[in-house]
């Protein structure tokens, strides 16, 4: 069976889960009627150039974990993604005259911090550096922290936010 | 107040049912369902709206996301939820309560103790306060039916508790490893503990998940493994039930004699009234909004609100009040998060003298590192650092993950929840404040609130277990919260209390008010005293037991 782009998504949240018996989250994944397919394949990119500059070398910082988090999103939010993505895709091309996704990772991050977007606080309804942090650093920081692949760099095997059953509490931290 | 008395045209017009029901949260819910379930017609209405439970995972990251609205993710506040506090306590009304469907077990934790024998007692044993006039025994078989529909996972474990007939529907969940840290301490006490009964699934239950561990019960159950009083309104609902949401009531009305309760007004989206008549009324609006919709529908028959002739609506608001002790300990004892806790102790809750109060004990998962709140913030786990950004810049990347395992290397912490039982005073209450408005013109609940001397004094007693604890176990850097500034757990009661005498209290054991035949008040506002147990599946208990008078009458 050809798994669709939510099933993959659906899959990434309950990842760790597949064999347990009896779990079965509420019908769906998604609010509104958003759907990640509101990003064209360039913008997804732009997002996940952010990604590499952002995630830490030890995370596994596949395409399933971006678009497992974009994918319960609604549309309202998909679209301030996009526009942040858009925004920050300009201030490259105006600043390096090339597009954000061509860039190497030092020069991305460069560019993010002349942009201010490490000092920025998060706004959703900010200027394009705190949009920038809002919608693309921090929300990608919480799809890696709210997921095993980031948390176990800390010695957290299931996080706040991530269903990955409750007997974990059971145990000592692994660390 | 002047009320726009148009009537809409749209689906929100007039109706008439056998039963209306005022709020959809879990006493709501379950009367609904009872009730449509034998074949009546029941119309729901709700102030709030009625949440997507697709978009829950959304809200889980609101809660998460430290620059969001914390817990205050179902909507609370507002005009519509302007409140005032006029107390010795600055009581946070809005952060205790959710308007919409489901009610405030949309954010609740979901334990789910039974009231202790004492706690239906309160005078003949002590001479404090009054009795229920309703006992254990009476409410007992609603205990057992509460937990089989709402879905309690539980153990058989705890000696202190009051007799039971039955299992629970579900296996406790079980310890935790925080827990046995806390067990051996214990020990050495002669402390006993035992599990946690809770509305939550341990296994697959009425068509529910289990529990998979998002690890934010409050304020957002993801999964909906946590119960929570939208599922009745479901029931309700597949059984005929209809709810009216977004669909504040504004007053009821009554007949001439004074003697029946003719109609609920409540106000559609647009700014129009509607109106729905029937045969019963239930107001199931919680504690506060409860005794203020009494208020507010006073009438020349009943001038000082309705269903008031004793004069008792709006006294005897009732919360628990808390202390917490906490320090760090040389092993690691943070299991991975959890969103509630898995051991308590209820052995300092009967008492044969009237002093000390009952307490409960809550061993904490301690979770006091939210991952995703730390690193959202660039790794800081102060506020300095987080004002420092501004010129330093946030780390991110491995810099990132240097910080986030430093700053988690020192939170090794420990936390146990003392709650104690404070008695009904009349002077703590929910009552209009007419100096302010809410966006109907209607005058806002004040809650004037203070802790009381009796409950002090008990939280005096407790601060002792909980030192000795803290001893006992080795912890160091302890810190206990002072007891003249207890945190509360959001357990609202009293305000229409039950009693058999019409002077002294607002409703009989049935929960019908003394003064009209068919209203009914369905919440935490009957309790007569609060025992120091969250007071939830008492509420669902009594709510079963009101909806079978109901339907006798129908």
């Amino acid at each position: 069976m050809e798994l669709t782009r939510r099933a993959t998504v659906a899959m990434v949240l309950t990842g760790g889960l597949g064999t347990s018996a009896g779990v079965r989250l509420l019908s769906g994944t998604t609010e509104d009627p958003g759907t990640i397919s509101e990003l064209t394949d360039p913008e997804l990119q732009i997002v996940e150039s952010v990604a590499e500059i952002i995630y830490p070398s030890g995370s596994s910082t596949g395409t399933a974990l971006i678009e497992g988090y974009l994918s319960y999103q609604s549309s309202d939010r998909l679209r301030a993604i996009r526009n942040a993505s858009r925004a920050l895709d300009t201030y490259a091309k105006r600043r390096y005259r090339s597009p954000f996704t061509t860039l190497t990772t030092a020069e991305g991050e460069t560019l993010l911090r002349e942009m201010g977007v490490d000092r920025a606080a998060p706004d959703p309804d900010g200027t394009v550096s705190e949009r920038v942090r809002y919608y693309l650093v921090n929300g990608l920081l919480y799809a890696l922290f709210t997921n095993p692949a980031g948390s176990r760099l800390v010695g957290i095997d299931n996080p706040r936010g991530y269903p990955g059953g409750y007997e974990s509490y059971t145990e000592p931290l692994s660390r | 107040m002047k009320i726009n008395e148009t009537v809409a045209t749209d689906e929100r017009s007039s109706t008439t049912a056998d039963v209306c029901i005022v709020g959809a949260g879990i006493a709501g819910g379950l009367v609904a369902n009872e009730l449509a379930g034998r074949g009546y017609d029941v119309v729901i209405l709700e102030a709030g709206e009625r949440f997507s439970r697709e978009n829950r995972l959304s809200r889980m990251e609101d809660a998460l996301r430290p620059s969001g609205p914390g817990n205050n993710v179902w909507g609370m506040g507002g005009s519509r939820d302007a409140y005032t506090s006029s107390g010795g306590f600055d009581y946070p009304l809005n952060e205790t309560r959710v308007k919409g469907v489901g009610g405030s077990t949309l954010h609740w934790l979901g334990i789910t103790p039974r009231l202790h024998e004492k706690d239906f007692e309160m005078n003949s044993r002590y001479g404090l306060a009054e009795d229920w006039p309703i006992g254990y025994e009476t409410l007992r078989p609603y205990y057992a039916e509460s937990e089989r529909q709402l879905g309690v996972a539980g153990s058989r474990d705890n000696p202190f508790g009051p007799p039971r007939e039955t299992d629970f529907p579900m296996d406790a969940f079980p310890r935790s490893h925080s827990d046995t840290l806390f067990e051996r301490a214990c020990e050495e006490l002669d402390i006993e503990t035992h599990t946690v009964p809770q509305a939550r699934n341990s296994e697959v239950y009425d068509g529910r998940s289990q529990c998979v561990g998002f690890s934010t019960c409050i304020p957002v159950c993801p999964s909906g493994a946590k119960y929570s009083g939208d599922v009745h309104i479901r029931k309700a609902e597949a059984n005929g039930a209809r709810v009216i949401d977004r669909a504040p009531v504004q007053r009821l009305e009554h007949d001439d004699a004074g003697e029946s309760v003719t109609a609920a007004i409540y106000a559609t989206p647009d700014g129009q009234r509607a109106r729905v008549t029937a045969r019963q009324f239930v107001i199931a609006a919680g504690t506060v909004e409860t005794a203020r919709l009494l208020l507010l529908s006073a009438s020349d028959r009943y001038p000082n609100g309705l269903a008031n002739s004793s004069g008792v609506v709006g006294h005897y608001f009732m919360e628990h009040p808390g202390i917490e002790a906490s320090g760090l300990v040389d092993e690691p004892p943070n299991a991975n998060p959890i969103g509630f806790h898995t051991t308590e102790t209820h052995q300092f809750y009967d008492h044969e003298t009237a002093f000390p109060g009952s307490l409960k004990l809550e061993f904490r998962n301690a979770n006091p590192t939210s991952l995703p709140d730390m690193a959202l913030r660039g790794g800081d786990s102060s506020l300095r650092e987080d004002v420092l950004d501004v010129a330093t810049g946030d780390a991110w990347g491995d810099e990132l993950v240097g910080l986030l395992q430093e700053a988690m290397e020192g939170r090794t912490r420990l936390a146990v929840l003392a709650s104690a039982e404070q008695l009904p005073l009349w002077e703590n209450t929910v009552s209009l404040d007419h100096s302010k408005t809410d966006d109907f013109g209607n005058p806002v609940p004040d809650v004037s609130f203070s802790v009381g001397e009796r409950a002090r004094r008990t939280l005096e007693h407790a601060e002792e277990i909980l030192r000795d604890i803290m001893d006992e176990l080795g912890a160091t850097d302890v810190t206990v919260d002072s007891i003249h500034d207890p945190r509360h757990a959001s357990h609202h009661m009293g305000t229409t209390r039950m009693g058999t005498d019409p002077d002294a209290s607002v409703v009989d054991s049935r929960l019908r008010t003394h003064d009209l035949s068919n209203l009914t008040t369905a919440s935490g506002s009957v309790f007569v005293t609060a025992g120091a147990m969250n007071p939830t599946l008492t509420i669902a208990a009594l709510s079963l037991k009101a909806a079978e008078h109901i339907a006798a009458d129908l």
